[in-house]
C-alpha cells in the first residue's frame, strides 16, 4: 500500500507540469493570434474602408460589388452598398447580435439572422469580425510546411458568451510573420463550411507604413466552385459613437462613411 | 393617343432621373419601374357575385419613378422619398391617370445626444415582418405582396425629436395621422397623435415599448426581437388598443309602408373599449441561406365567429335588397366598404414564407402563404427577381386566393393575378 502512495506526489508533480505546459501553451496561442489581429484591425480604433466583393460561381459571369465599411468593434459595424447602381442605399447593421438589413424599397430596417449572408460566399462576420483574440480561445495544433514555408496551425474555439460567428475555425499562421495564410471554418455540427484564403499584404504609407492585409478569398466548401473574393482599400482610422449603430441611425451613420 | 402619352411621360421621367443623377450625385437612389398586371376575377366570391361593386380589371400597368435623395450638412439634413406614377387600366371610364405620393420630405438635426426632425413622413416600425400591431402609426389593410413592410403610402405631418444613449433611446412623437383605412371611408379625419416610444438594444435582442394617444385614445405597444445564435430569431409584437374608430356592423330597422325592412351599415363605434393585437413570430436560416419566416397573428379588432355569421347574414340581405328603391344604394356601400375592409377583418392568421438564396433582396425566389386560421381561406404568392447586368431587375409575381363564398379570401375579386415588372437603377 505505502509503495502506491509513494506514486500520488509524481502523479500530482506530473499533472501540474502537463496543466503548466498546456496553459504555456495557450498562452502563446494567444500572443501568436493578437499579431494575426494587427494585421486585420487598429488595436481596439474604430476604422472605415471601402470593399471589393467580387462573387464567383461555375457558368455564371462575376458579379462584383462596391461597399464601404464602418467598424467601431469587432461586433458593432455598418456596411453600405456603393455600386452596382441597383444594390445602392442598401446597408447591413451589426450591433452584437443584432443584424438589421435595410434596402431604400423598405421603410424599416429588417432584422435578419446572423447567418445571412452579406454577398456570395461572405457573410457580415466575416468582413466586419476582424479581432479573432476577442472572440476565441486558441490553441495550437501543430507545425505544417506548406510550399517550403512553415506554418503554426492554431485550432479557435469560441469562448463561453462569445457573439463570434463561428464555432470552431483551424487558422494556418506564418510562423515567421505571424501573417495569417487561410483558415477552415466549421459549423457547429462539425460540418466544414468554408475555407478563407489571406492572399494579399500591403503597407499603408498614411497610417505609419502598418502593414495590412488587403485580400481574402473564401472558397466554399460545400458547393464546388463557388468563392468570393473580399478586396480591401482605402482604410482610415475613424471616431465614432457605439450610440450611433441603431437601427434608426442607419441614414445618418451611411452618411458619415461619404 | 395613349401609348404617345406613355411614352411622352416616359421620356420626361428617364430625362428628369438623368438630370437628378447628375446634380445630386451620391444621394440619390433612383429607378424607375414598369409593371403590368393580369387579374383573372373570381365570380364565385358571395361578396359580390355579379361584379357589380368592383370594376373588373383584366389588364393594368403602371410606370414608377422611384425618387430618394437624402443630404447632410454637418448635423443637419433634409430627406425626401417620391413616387411619381402614371397608371392605365382596362377597367371601364378610366384613363391614364398620373399621381404623385410622397412618402417623406423631412429636415432634421442630428447631434451625439438629440436628434430633431420636422415635416412628412410614414413610420414603419416593429420587429414583425408581415405586420406590425405595435406601431401606433400602421395601417391594418389588405395586403396582396410580399410583405406589410414594402409598402408605399403618404407620408403625415410630423414632428420628433430624440434622446439617444448607447443602449437605449427616447423619443417624442407628434403626428396628424391619417389611416390609409380612411380610404375606405370608415375612419374621418385625420387623427392629431402623440406618441413616447422608448428603445432598448441588448447584446442579442431589442425592446420597445411605446404609449401613444391617437385622437385622445389610448394606445400601448411593445415589440421584442432576439437572436439565438446565428440562424434564429425569435419576434412579438403586442398592443391595446382604446378601440374608438373601429366599425361595427350596425342593423336598422325601417319601415315602409306596413313593411320592416332592414339597413345594415358599417359605423363607427359609439363608446370605446380595449382590443388586443398580438403578433408572434420567428425566422431560421438554414446553412445554405434559405430563410424561413412563420408568424402568427392575432387581430382583436376583427370580427369573431359570431361577428362573421352576422356579416354573412347581412351580405346576403344587402344582395337580395339590392334593387330596393328606397334603400338599395345604401345596401351598395355597405357591400363595398365590406369589401374595401377585406384582408386582417377576422382574427386568427398565419403567415408563411419562404425565401431561397440571394443576398439581401436579390436573386431570391420566395413562396408566401397569409392562411385564415377561422375559415381556412389563404392568399399564396410566388415572387422570383432576377438580375440583369448592373442596372436593372425583372421581377415576377404570382398571387392565388382560395377559400369558400362566405370565405374572407373567397371575397376577394380575384382568383389570380400574375404581374410582371423591370426596373432600371440610375
Amino acid at each position: 500500500m505505502k509503495k502506491h502512495l509513494f506514486f500520488i506526489p509524481i502523479l500530482v508533480l506530473v499533472l501540474s507540469l502537463q496543466s503548466a505546459i498546456g496553459l504555456a501553451a495557450q498562452v502563446d496561442a494567444m500572443q501568436v493570434l493578437e499579431k494575426v489581429d494587427a494585421y486585420r484591425n487598429f488595436k481596439g480604433q474604430s476604422f472605415a474602408f471601402d470593399l471589393t466583393l467580387i462573387s464567383q460561381a461555375p457558368n455564371k459571369d462575376d458579379a462584383s460589388f462596391g461597399m464601404k465599411a464602418l467598424i467601431h468593434d469587432s461586433h458593432t459595424s455598418l456596411i453600405t452598398y456603393e455600386t452596382p447602381a441597383k444594390e445602392k442605399g442598401k446597408a447591413l447593421l451589426m450591433n452584437g447580435r443584432n443584424l438589421w438589413f435595410f434596402t431604400p424599397k423598405n421603410r424599416k430596417p429588417i432584422k435578419i439572422t446572423p447567418q445571412q449572408r452579406l454577398l456570395g460566399e461572405a457573410s457580415n462576420g466575416d468582413v466586419a469580425s476582424t479581432d479573432f483574440s476577442k472572440d476565441y480561445v486558441p490553441t495550437i495544433l501543430n507545425n505544417e510546411a506548406i510550399d517550403g514555408n512553415s506554418y503554426t496551425v492554431l485550432e479557435l474555439v469560441a469562448g463561453e458568451d462569445s457573439l463570434a460567428a463561428y464555432k470552431k475555425l483551424h487558422l494556418w499562421v506564418s510562423s515567421d510573420t505571424y501573417k495569417p495564410y487561410k483558415a477552415m471554418f466549421f459549423a457547429p455540427s462539425g460540418k466544414h463550411l468554408k475555407t478563407a484564403y489571406y492572399e494579399k499584404y500591403e503597407t499603408l504609407p498614411y497610417l505609419n507604413n502598418k502593414l495590412q492585409l488587403t485580400e481574402i478569398r473564401i472558397v466554399n466548401a460545400v458547393q464546388e466552385g463557388k468563392s468570393t473574393i473580399m478586396r480591401y482599400e482605402n482604410f482610415q482610422i475613424t471616431e465614432t459613437h457605439a450610440s450611433d449603430f441603431k437601427p434608426g441611425k442607419i441614414k445618418q451613420l451611411a452618411n458619415q462613411q461619404l | 393617343m395613349m401609348i404617345k402619352r406613355f411614352l411622352g411621360l416616359l421620356s420626361l421621367s428617364l430625362l428628369g432621373c438623368e438630370v437628378a443623377n447628375a446634380a445630386l450625385l451620391e444621394n440619390v437612389t433612383t429607378s424607375f419601374v414598369l409593371e403590368g398586371e393580369r387579374q383573372y376575377e373570381n365570380s364565385d366570391g358571395a361578396l359580390d357575385p355579379e361584379r357589380s361593386l368592383v370594376p373588373a380589371v383584366e389588364h393594368s400597368g403602371r410606370g414608377v419613378l422611384k425618387l430618394g435623395y437624402s443630404h447632410y450638412w454637418n448635423d443637419f439634413s433634409v430627406e425626401l422619398r417620391s413616387r411619381p406614377y402614371f397608371e392605365d387600366s382596362d377597367a371601364p371610364e378610366t384613363d391614364l391617370e398620373i399621381q404623385q405620393r410622397t412618402e417623406q420630405f423631412s429636415l432634421g438635426y442630428a447631434g451625439r445626444l438629440i436628434t430633431v426632425s420636422a415635416g412628412v413622413s410614414s413610420f414603419v416600425e416593429g420587429s414583425g415582418y408581415s405586420w406590425n400591431p405595435s406601431n401606433p402609426f400602421s395601417d391594418i389593410r389588405y395586403n396582396e405582396r410580399d410583405n406589410a413592410s414594402l409598402y408605399i403610402r403618404e407620408g403625415d405631418p410630423y414632428f420628433s425629436a430624440k434622446l439617444d444613449g448607447d443602449e437605449f433611446s427616447f423619443r417624442f412623437m407628434w403626428a396628424d395621422f391619417k389611416s390609409i383605412e380612411q380610404d375606405n371611408r370608415l375612419y374621418e379625419g385625420r387623427l392629431n397623435s402623440y406618441a413616447m416610444k422608448s428603445h432598448f438594444l441588448l447584446t442579442a435582442s431589442e425592446v420597445t415599448a411605446t404609449i401613444a394617444t391617437l385622437q385622445q385614445r389610448w394606445f400601448w405597444g411593445s415589440s421584442i426581437s432576439s437572436t439565438f445564435g446565428e440562424q434564429l430569431e425569435l419576434h412579438a409584437e403586442i398592443a391595446l388598443v382604446e378601440q374608438g374608430n373601429g366599425v361595427e356592423l350596425e342593423e336598422t330597422p325601417i319601415s315602409i309602408g306596413n313593411q320592416t325592412l332592414s339597413n345594415y351599415a358599417l359605423v363607427r363605434e359609439e363608446g370605446s373599449h380595449f382590443e388586443s393585437r398580438v403578433l408572434l413570430g420567428g425566422q431560421y436560416t438554414f446553412t445554405d441561406n434559405t430563410n424561413v419566416i412563420l408568424e402568427y397573428l392575432y387581430n382583436g379588432s376583427g370580427y369573431s365567429n359570431s361577428e362573421w355569421k352576422a356579416l354573412k347574414r347581412a351580405v346576403d340581405y344587402a344582395h337580395a335588397n339590392l334593387q330596393d328603391p328606397a334603400l338599395g344604394s345604401a345596401h351598395q356601400g355597405f357591400l363595398m366598404n365590406t369589401h374595401n375592409t377585406v384582408g386582417l377583418f377576422r382574427q386568427h392568421y398565419l403567415f408563411a414564407r419562404i425565401a431561397f438564396s440571394g443576398s439581401g433582396d436579390s436573386d431570391v425566389l420566395s413562396i408566401l402563404t397569409r392562411l385564415n386560421l377561422q375559415d381556412k381561406s389563404f392568399l399564396a404568392g410566388v415572387n422570383k427577381v432576377w438580375n440583369v447586368g448592373d442596372s436593372w431587375t425583372t421581377t415576377a409575381t404570382l398571387n392565388g386566393f382560395s377559400g369558400d363564398v362566405y370565405s374572407e379570401y373567397g371575397w376577394v375579386p380575384y382568383e389570380l393575378q400574375i404581374q410582371a415588372s423591370v426596373e432600371y437603377f440610375f
